[in-house]
């Protein structure tokens, strides 16, 4: 199974969301880790494909300017 | 609303680099339609040479103000100035609503820039500042307007005081600067520029193939030298000497050594590091892009003045961010230019020395994209702790940061090349309209770069930079510059411009 997230960032916290969760995290192995402690709960067992794509919006605008891209994800959970 | 970088055409209406991208190739579009006649180009205004007693004496816009074409000669002066601000705004307006700018305030700003950046250009024309003392073309201005002393800059005059206006403002006039902020996109028009300057780059390489082969080659070679050496010692420097974490070390080394802020943004994403640290970063590195800006042109022109193409791709591999680097490769071809013609009367072309800055540049704009990706898999598996999970780097993570416009710049290259190698009878038709965008188009993008580099320039951020501003300055200064100087000798030395006709 594939899940879509988008992934953001405030002034201290990771961002991992979609249109039913939203997962803060300090940092991204936290972040990972609650992702699959969410996949668990909600599956129980099976292979994710987890696809994160980083809203470039969070940056300040007169920065997007010199890149327009930061980093997308794409990593397997398999909870067998 | 969200940027989420999912396809391979996400961006392609909503990034200043796809934009510069199609704003160069309108431009060089409208140029083309030459080829059957048709002048769509010459309206846009150029600042005419004028000297001030003259002027006072008997004031006329027509002294200071010319259409690009005689075409449209007809026009008053005013008239071709309110045309360019009319086709300039506007474009840039369409641009600015499709990256999600606030068009009313761009607007405003634009035309706030668009004004100061026409007193600049028109002020920097005046002959004691850009009269060299030759004749050029048939005459001497120094003898015209009888002279007794001059600046003797070219066009450089016109570009140091754009930039000496924005950084005023900028850094004195912040909350005019502020508002005016919203229309100071640097890159946008410097990468614009950059497009239209494969015009430029498809003319010369009709008047010397093999010269414009051997520079683009040089260019690739030098720059994937410099960088194998720069990256390394730098990430060596910050972690043994200032103690940098791996994730600062690395994004500080692609800051200083590779391409500026797009580079400590690439390197920060492959390392997934806090944004953070990428915009902390990318201030040290526009400030320090300010002084090398300021500061290179003037000494390489004074230190090396019979190596113009060494020290253009010096300048290529030092100056960083593309907006500094072409401003920096722009005012020292003005330099350079004028120096040799005031010294030894020898008229170099103009646009050689900034195409090797260019070059240069280009392939490490390049470069940034697969060091990335190449950083990212060593992190992932050298650094990251990865034990339950599988992760892979996408391949398209190399296309999201290739810079774009830079296709545009090759393509329209390539075009020329292409008509030169397959229907040479419209090459003479194609020129009319093509000098026309790669000239007054161009020059115009490079002032709106200038002013607008000073604006969004605020040196007062580095307070509280201590650190990191130590290891940038001597990096900058004491590794990055002589090495690259040393790599552009050995692979440019004896490459000279060929002489203007």
């Amino acid at each position: 199974m594939q899940l879509d997230f988008t992934l953001s960032f405030t002034e201290t916290q990771w961002i991992c969301f979609d249109d039913s969760i939203e997962i803060l995290a300090d940092s991204l192995e936290e972040l990972d880790t609650s992702i699959e402690k969410h996949l668990r709960q909600k599956y129980q067992t099976g292979t994710f494909r987890i696809k994160m794509f980083f809203d470039f919006d969070r940056f300040p605008k007169w920065y997007r300017q010199y890149m327009p891209h930061y980093f997308n994800r794409d990593f397997t959970y398999n909870l067998n | 609303m969200s940027t989420l970088n999912k396809k391979w055409y996400s961006g392609m209406s909503s990034t200043e680099d796809w934009w510069s991208a199609w704003l160069g190739l309108f431009f060089f579009g409208l140029g083309l339609l030459s080829i059957w006649g048709l002048d769509a180009v010459g309206w846009i205004a150029k600042p005419k040479a004028w000297e001030f007693t003259n002027l006072m004496q008997d004031f006329s816009w027509s002294k200071l103000i010319k259409t690009s074409s005689k075409e449209y000669a007809h026009l008053h002066p005013l008239v071709s100035l309110l045309v360019t601000y009319i086709v300039f705004t506007v474009l840039t307006s369409i641009g600015a609503h499709f990256q999600k700018l606030n068009v009313k305030k761009y607007i405003y700003g634009f035309t706030i820039i668009f004004l100061i950046t026409w007193f600049a250009w028109i002020v920097g024309y005046e002959v004691h500042f850009s009269a060299i003392n030759a004749v050029l073309k048939g005459k001497n201005l120094f003898e015209v307007y009888d002279l007794t002393w001059g600046l003797q800059l070219g066009g450089g005059f016109g570009f140091m005081l754009a930039l000496t206006i924005g950084l005023i403002i900028g850094n004195f006039f912040k909350g005019f600067a502020n508002k005016i902020r919203e229309a100071a996109k640097p890159e946008w028009f410097i990468k614009t520029a950059i497009v239209l300057l494969g015009i430029k780059l498809g003319m010369m390489t009709m008047k010397a193939a093999g010269f414009t082969y051997e520079l683009a080659l040089a260019g690739a070679a030098a720059a994937f030298v410099a960088y194998l050496l720069f990256w390394p010692i730098i990430y060596y420097v910050g972690r043994k000497f200032f103690k940098l974490n791996r994730s600062s070390a690395a994004v500080l080394s692609s800051g200083i050594s590779i391409c500026g802020v797009s580079a400590s943004i690439a390197t920060a994403g492959a390392i997934k590091a806090k944004p953070i640290i990428p915009i902390a970063v990318a201030t040290l590195v526009l400030v320090f892009a300010m002084f090398e800006l300021v500061l290179l042109p003037s000494f390489y022109t004074n230190v090396a003045p019979n190596q113009p193409i060494v020290n253009g791709a010096a300048m290529g591999m030092t100056v960083k961010t593309d907006g500094a680097d072409a401003a920096a490769g722009a005012i020292l071809d003005e330099l350079m230019v004028s120096k040799q013609l005031k010294t030894n009367d020898v008229k170099w072309e103009e646009g050689w020395i900034l195409s090797a800055a260019i070059l240069t540049k280009i392939w490490i704009d390049i470069f940034i994209g697969i060091w990335s990706f190449v950083l990212a898999v060593i992190w992932i598996r050298n650094v990251e702790n990865k034990k339950k999970k599988k992760e892979k780097i996408p391949w398209s993570e190399i296309w999201f940061r290739f810079p774009k416009f830079i296709l545009a710049y090759m393509l329209v290259w390539f075009i020329y090349l292409g008509m030169m190698y397959f229907f040479p009878d419209i090459l003479d038709n194609a020129q009319v309209g093509g000098n026309i965008v790669q000239g007054t188009f161009r020059k115009f993008m490079f002032m709106l770069t200038f002013l607008s580099i000073g604006i969004i320039t605020d040196f007062s951020k580095l307070k509280g930079m201590g650190r990191l501003t130590l290891l940038y300055a001597i990096g900058l200064f004491a590794i990055i510059a002589p090495i690259a100087y040393l790599v552009a000798y050995i692979f440019h030395h004896g490459m000279m411009p060929p002489l203007a006709q």
